[in-house]
């Protein structure tokens, strides 16, 4: 559905930031882009979603396709309406705006208004959390909460492909937990297409069929979850543990 | 006591216009981060436009005043197509300077085509009193009252109930999660704009038939900072309230205050006394909030 190839993206005209990576992620899969801080993870879902230029970044080389069709530099006006719906990291939520109004926000590309009051109605009944709250503004909501509504809002876009960028940041391992549990309940059921983006490998190699190990703005190893969770590399740095499946820390400190 | 209820209503009148005008200062603020300081200059060019087409079409005041609200608009769109839209991502305080060079450039058009002198407006409402019971009240008053309250109201409906006035609040509530469902800034900014002028215009209009047309009309655009101040920024309800206080403590200190102390014009400044006290007190004003706290 989504083919990346040798992108290159620059900020601000001289800062380097992914340097020529290709990735794929096939229609109804879940595929995870992993590696450390500052790897260009995020930098690769904006170069898609047409988050980019507001940062100051800007696609210098390679092309985005979806379906085929050449995206690459599109604005993000117009890869929400081909269906491409990034959720970034920090959610970005509408605090000023009560939980139901962030969630008819999501369906701003949609202009069927009794088709939008029954996504609305469908994900409040499947978030019943939201439902409780819907009147309250969205900037008072926890932290588990706040990112159950920026995958609620992007889902009322009746996206094809989700974006989903460090779905874990600043939760409880419980809230985690929960929060994967359903974003695989959700991309099975819908079969939606997602690319993750997630700094906890282990979490999202148990969600995501596929993955991509970004290390210093280039794609270091791929391979599906299984292959992935056997790489001797990923086992080392990301996972915290060696072939012996004793923990780093331990086998370094003095017997 | 007449004297004294005299000032408040006066107050109130000059208020309700200056919360018209703040709004739309508040509005441009909240969508696009800038603080527009052609906001008087916009009053000031909706006034003698509206004069203009009376003078020259003959045309009955309503008609004049929805053809001024046309101009507006069309000002505003010249304004954001040609100005403004080249200006996006450029620093916000860019932008701010381009507002200035903006209504310099319109108070040399007023200055160019009309003059400096003073002009009366036409008489549209009489200033013959209504007795209201406790007081009586110039009908011209009470119109303008009701006409910036009936505008208050028709753009807090829009906000609160259409569908463009909740993009317009997502917009300002986080301009990058608006982009982000698909919303497409410029047009937003644009409508910020629109709506900005027209409450000007109707502003200019409102304050040319209390107190005549004069290049000092731009004058406003300051006198409605302490107002935008006061009430915070980034409220639109307080904006409103606080330009009502606003107009009243400047009836006031202009009533009593020249007797108190015998200096002339102290009625204008008063509330900018008001403006310093409360900011020490209330750094985001009285109804302007920290950002929410995100966790």
């Amino acid at each position: 559905m989504l083919q990346v190839q040798d992108l290159r993206v620059i900020y601000n005209r001289v800062v380097r930031v992914l340097d020529g990576i290709s990735f794929e992620v096939p229609a109804g899969r879940m595929v995870a882009l992993l590696g450390a801080n500052g790897a260009g993870k995020s930098t690769a879902l904006k170069a898609v979603s047409g988050m980019l230029r507001s940062d100051g970044g800007a696609v210098a080389s390679g092309r985005v396709l979806l379906e085929g069709r050449t995206v690459t530099g599109y604005s993000a006006v117009r890869m929400v309406r081909l269906g491409v719906m990034h959720v970034m990291e920090g959610r970005f939520l509408f605090p000023d705006l009560t939980v139901k109004e962030n969630l008819e926000m999501g369906a701003y590309s949609q202009k069927d208004r009794r088709r939008i009051a029954k996504d609305l109605a469908q994900w409040l009944e499947f978030f019943p959390r939201l439902a409780e709250r819907r009147s309250t503004p969205a900037g008072y909501l926890s932290g588990g909460e706040q990112q159950m509504l920026a995958i609620a809002r992007a889902l009322m876009s009746r996206p094809r492909m989700v974006l989903l960028d460090e779905p874990s940041m600043g939760l409880s391992p419980l809230l985690v937990r929960e929060v994967f549990r359903i974003i695989r309940q959700i991309q099975q059921s819908q079969g939606l297409a997602f690319l993750l983006v997630e700094q906890n490998v282990k979490l999202a190699l148990e969600i995501a069929s596929y993955g991509y190990v970004l290390e210093q703005g280039c794609i270091r190893i791929e391979g599906t979850s299984d292959e992935l969770k056997q790489n001797k590399h990923l086992q080392d740095f990301y996972l915290g543990i060696n072939g012996n499946g004793t923990d780093r820390c331990q086998q370094a400190a003095p017997q | 006591m007449d004297y004294f209820l005299g000032l408040i209503i006066n107050g109130i009148v000059v208020g309700s216009i200056y919360s018209m005008v703040a709004l739309g200062l508040v509005l441009i603020y909240k969508a696009t981060e800038v603080v527009n300081f052609a906001q008087g200059e916009l009053l000031m060019i909706g006034a003698y436009i509206c004069l203009e087409i009376i003078q020259v079409t003959g045309m009955p005041f309503l008609v004049s005043f929805l053809m001024t609200m046309g101009f507006m608009v069309i000002l505003a769109l010249a304004i954001e197509r040609l100005v403004l839209r080249r200006m996006m991502g450029a620093p916000a305080l860019a932008v701010i300077m381009v507002t200035i060079g903006i209504g310099i450039i319109l108070r040399a058009v007023v200055l160019g085509v009309w003059g400096a002198t003073s002009i009366p407006f036409p008489e549209v409402f009489p200033r013959q009193g209504i007795d209201l019971g406790v007081v009586t009240v110039s009908q011209l008053y009470l119109w303008s009252f009701m006409l910036s309250l009936a505008f208050m109201a028709m753009f807090g409906a829009f906000f609160k109930f259409t569908r463009v006035g909740l993009v317009m609040r997502a917009t300002a509530s986080s301009r990058k999660a608006a982009e982000s469902m698909g919303v497409p800034l410029t047009k937003i900014f644009a409508i910020a704009w629109i709506i900005s002028a027209v409450v000007s215009g109707v502003g200019g209009v409102l304050t040319g038939n209390i107190a005549g047309l004069s290049p000092e009309l731009s004058f406003y655009g300051v006198k409605v900072f302490p107002a935008v101040i006061l009430g915070g920024l980034d409220s639109i309800v307080g904006a409103t309230i606080s330009g009502v206080i606003i107009g009243v403590l400047e009836n006031l200190g202009g009533g009593y205050l020249k007797d108190l102390t015998g200096l002339h014009g102290l009625g204008p400044v008063a509330p900018f006394f008001i403006l310093v006290a409360i900011l020490w007190v209330r750094p985001t004003g009285l109804f302007g909030r920290k950002d929410i706290e995100k966790l």
